[in-house]
């Protein structure tokens, strides 16, 4: 995976972080798996043993992003139990052509997360943006999942510096829009144009990340 | 673009990062059941796909945790009629 490295304000009273993407050896080199049917399609057909897999395999995901947008471990437990029978009613929407199975599972976990976190007006940890984000170099990711990140990353590299400033704030650190609008001085227009515009990029990259990725694994537009 | 799909739009952008309250829930489910054709997660799968590559550090479940969850595992319903989905 490719090392962002936030630089430090330039300029006097220039506030918002610089990035660059560096390439990873290990990106170029990953190799295609052979394909096997989804857990999620076997699921949505009635496949129990399926329902016990999905668990495993993205049971540490979805524990970390309830930890995350949850004030304490006994939530969390709670969060997880929601997001995963939400995961299973949902299996059928799952489009491989679209996002990878581990994609769509944080998106059906962040959706409910975002839900809870309005029901008990909490809020996420705040986790401070480092100097230096190092992506993951999973060895054992299926090469989807790596286009797919490496797609989302560039993205945001490429992003205009207040826009990616921005979509940090709300995506790394977890801020609500008005949190972000305090935090910059931003009129709020602003700070959900930015979120806007950023997620569009990065949704376009998905979707033009189908050029690396196998023909039955294509992320549509 | 119309200025309701511009609105609709928005109203995704807002749901993929925690900043749509009730009122633009509501507003949004009227927009989508007007035009169904807009419904689209593209924005929650670019949020959760940046949201994956941000926080690559992932901790491991707590086995009570595991174990809640494989109870819950055992007692799905096979029959898709029978989940309620």
């Amino acid at each position: 995976m490719p090392k962002l490295h936030l630089k430090p304000p330039s300029r006097a009273g220039e506030d918002i972080l610089q990035f660059e993407v560096l390439s990873s050896p290990a990106m170029e080199s990953r190799v295609s798996e052979p394909e096997t049917e989804s857990v999620l399609e076997r699921i949505a057909a009635g496949d129990a043993n399926a329902v016990q897999e999905c668990m495993d395999l993205y049971g540490n995901l979805v524990w970390s992003l309830a930890r995350r947008f949850t004030r304490s471990a006994a939530e969390a437990e709670d969060a997880v139990q929601e997001v995963f029978l939400d995961v299973w009613k949902s299996a059928a929407r799952f489009d491989a052509k679209r996002a990878s199975e581990k994609t769509f599972v944080a998106m059906i976990a962040r959706r409910r997360l975002i839900d809870l976190l309005r029901r008990t007006e909490a809020r996420p940890q705040l986790v401070p943006i480092p100097e230096h984000l190092d992506f993951a170099d999973n060895e054992h990711q299926r090469i989807e999942e790596h286009a797919e990140l490496s797609s989302a990353e560039r993205a945001l590299a490429a992003l205009r510096p207040e826009q990616r400033s921005v979509l940090l704030m709300s995506v790394y650190q977890g801020m609500s829009h008005g949190e972000i609008v305090s935090a910059t001085g931003m009129p709020l227009g602003t700070v959900k144009s930015h979120i806007r515009r950023g997620l569009a990029e990065v949704r376009k990259a998905l979707a033009d990340a189908d050029a690396v990725l196998p023909s039955d694994k294509k992320v549509s537009s | 673009m119309s200025a309701l799909h511009e609105r609709c739009l928005a109203l995704l952008a807002d749901r993929a990062t925690r900043d749509l309250d009730d009122a633009g829930r509501r507003e949004l489910d009227a927009i989508l059941r007007e035009h169904p054709e807009w419904d689209d997660d593209g924005f929650d799968l670019a949020a959760a796909a940046l949201d994956l590559a941000l926080h690559p550090t992932i901790s491991s479940m707590p086995e009570s945790v595991r174990q809640r969850l494989a109870n819950l595992a055992r007692s799905w319903p096979t029959d898709p009629g029978a989940r309620g989905a």
